[in-house]
């Protein structure tokens, strides 16, 4: 059974998704549960892999269609148009992070958004953005990536645009269709090009006949802008505030998460073809670039911010800042010849990987705790906000705990990915290392002001309304991994982390 | 294993709890020795005191009033970014098509 894993990853939230709205017309509690339970399936399917592939480092190889869709057909040269699945190392650290996490915010989902008839549409798109998300992560061809990547900005566009605390939601959701209607185009024509050279779509084999033309090259920067376009990094990054700022909190979290998975397109392509192309120092170098950009521009932008949603989305510029840094440093030594590479290339991408999945997890749980915020304030205003603390005191708990992980506060996962990346990074240049110090210094000091605002001062004039057992219990899972994570990280890195970046390394 | 491998993964966050846990355990201990025992949280000394207005609204200092001088210091560079970014739907298409320009001359070396 656990060879046909990577079709069921795909088929199983998809076919929920379409069953969700018949279901609902019968029985709301049980299509709730049926969606829950679709995530659950597909979590528990990706934490069985953990064995196969992270420690006996086995490929899963599936081209959909085939008569023994097992079979080895990495070349892809006898079907090139046929849908090609691929699990390794790489791409389960990042549907372990996406199936886990859709789940506990669908958690708190399941409680926050009342219930009425139109959270029929809201259970059906969350679990196809699901289901995109999965799509992206274990697609082995550039069409069926395309393909997900639209499903999950399709459903995502919808979801922000669901009902909020504010009136202009489908502004929001229409400026991000738009934007992804752009990448999503450029990406395309990325395909088309490497489709019109060389006749199939599928990676491994494109990465064995590419021979580093021009219309390669090209073909790369059109298949790797678009994706950093979706990830918010700076100067493309403002629909990013607008977006995760007008989205029910839960959406916003999942969004964000959505813009990891694009994180992982761009990862993935940038070593498999730009290694390959001999441009791997080139990329390498403007990831870094990217990197410090967005991480300054962000926080700077984050920190004069009033509205508690639009401070947050800044912050998620910023942090894929140290993401890029961390793996950027990685590309541009990867061919160095030197012993660059093992010396701090592979710790830096340890640590940019690492920051991905602790990234996942405070700036998730930072959203959540602001959905609570702005439920009990109506109001997005810090400046209106002062005291919930006094009254609800688990809230202001999690908060801090998911702020201080931001802000590289030991004993918490973010300081760990942070420290990684301070330290290999250092070696390559130590002006990143000071600038990266200097960006977490500010994130400390934007989150103080989330905090003296909403949870500190006079307590507010009426009691905020006790949170549902599930959406506390969502915010306990998560602020307990942060805080596993920090204090035993080398579990993880040797167990998801390392292979991951081994992984990628050798694409 | 390379040598700087293991300067992280040395890393023993344990070591950390058991020093605040510490620290946590002096400070009671030199409370209890050497801080006032007339306080009482309960009456008059444990309210906050305000001084310049009577208006509980006012007393507060807002989100908005944090950082000034870090805002003011910098405005220049925030009204620059400001009019870079305004938001708008064709900004996006103009960074995008900015961006694939420079990254198309770095990656495809016509800048060599």
């Amino acid at each position: 059974m656990i060879k046909h894993v990577p079709v069921l990853l795909v088929a199983i939230p998809l076919v929920v998704a379409f069953m969700l709205p018949i279901i609902g017309m019968v029985n709301r509690t049980i299509r709730t549960i049926t969606a829950g339970v679709a995530i659950v399936i597909i979590m528990v399917l990706s934490y069985l892999l953990i064995q196969d592939v992270m420690i006996c480092k086995k490929i899963f190889y599936y081209m959909v269609g085939s008569p023994d869709p097992t079979a080895l057909f990495e070349h892809g040269l006898t079907f090139p148009i046929r849908i090609a699945l691929k699990i390794d190392q790489f791409s389960l650290l990042f549907i372990i992070m996406a199936t886990t996490l859709s789940f506990l915010f669908y958690l708190f989902s399941s409680q926050y958004i009342e219930e009425n008839e139109r959270k029929n549409y809201f259970t059906v798109l969350y679990v196809c953005m699901v289901a995109g998300m999965m799509g992206m992560l274990i697609a082995n061809d550039l069409f069926t990536f395309f393909v997900f990547l639209e499903i999950l900005s399709i459903s995502s566009s919808a979801l922000v645009s669901f009902r909020t605390e504010r009136k202009h939601p489908p502004y929001a959701g229409y400026k991000y269709m738009f934007v992804s209607s752009i990448a999503t185009s450029f990406f395309l024509l990325g395909i088309a090009f490497l489709y019109a050279q060389y006749g199939s779509f599928n990676i491994d084999y494109l990465k064995k006949v590419m021979d580093g033309t021009v219309l390669d090259k090209i073909a790369i920067v059109m298949l790797i802008l678009p994706l950093a376009m979706k990830c918010g990094v700076v100067p493309m990054h403002m629909w990013i505030p607008d977006t995760y700022s007008e989205a029910p909190a839960p959406i916003s979290s999942m969004v964000k998460l959505g813009s990891l998975i694009c994180l992982y397109g761009l990862f993935r392509i940038a070593f498999t073809f730009g290694s390959h192309v001999y441009v791997s120092y080139e990329l390498g170098i403007l990831f870094i670039l990217f990197g410090v950009l967005s991480m300054f521009v962000g926080v700077t932008q984050a920190l004069i911010q009033k509205d508690v949603k639009r401070l947050m989305a800044f912050h998620a510029v910023s942090q894929v800042g140290y993401m890029l840094l961390g793996v950027g440093v990685g590309l541009s030594v990867i061919k160095s010849g030197d012993a660059s590479f093992a010396i701090y290339g592979k710790i830096a991408m340890i640590g940019g990987l690492f920051h991905v999945i602790n990234n996942a997890l405070y700036k998730g749980l930072l959203f959540l705790t602001s959905g609570i915020m702005v439920r009990h304030y109506k109001t997005r205003d810090l400046n209106v906000m002062h005291g919930l603390a006094h009254y609800d005191k688990f809230t202001a708990l999690v908060f801090m705990i998911a702020a201080l992980a931001i802000s590289g506060i030991p004993p918490l996962n973010g300081f760990v990915s942070k420290l990684i990346i301070y330290e290999s990074v250092f070696h390559y240049n130590p002006l990143l290392t000071l600038i990266a110090i200097f960006v977490s210094v500010l994130t400390l000091a934007s989150f103080m002001k989330v905090f003296y605002s909403a949870f500190l001062g006079m307590p507010p004039e009426r009691k905020p309304v006790e949170q549902p057992i599930l959406v506390k219990f969502s915010m306990v899972i998560l602020s307990i991994i942060i805080v596993a994570i920090g204090l035993f990280p080398q579990g993880i890195i040797k167990l998801l982390i390392e292979p991951a970046v081994n992984a990628l390394a050798t694409f | 294993m390379h040598e700087f491998e293991l300067e992280y993964l040395n890393w023993i966050p344990l070591l950390w709890v058991c020093v605040f846990l510490i620290i946590m355990v002096l400070f009671i201990i030199i409370g209890k020795i050497f801080f006032r025992d007339d306080f009482d949280e309960m009456s008059e000394q444990g309210l906050p005191f305000y001084s310049g207005t009577s208006n509980k609204m006012l007393q507060l200092i807002t989100a908005s009033n944090l950082y000034w001088g870090f805002k003011h210091t910098l405005q220049s560079y925030f009204d620059s970014l400001n009019r870079l970014f305004i938001s708008n739907l064709g900004d996006f298409i103009q960074w995008f098509i900015i961006i694939v320009a420079i990254m198309l001359l770095i990656i495809t070396g016509a800048l060599m």
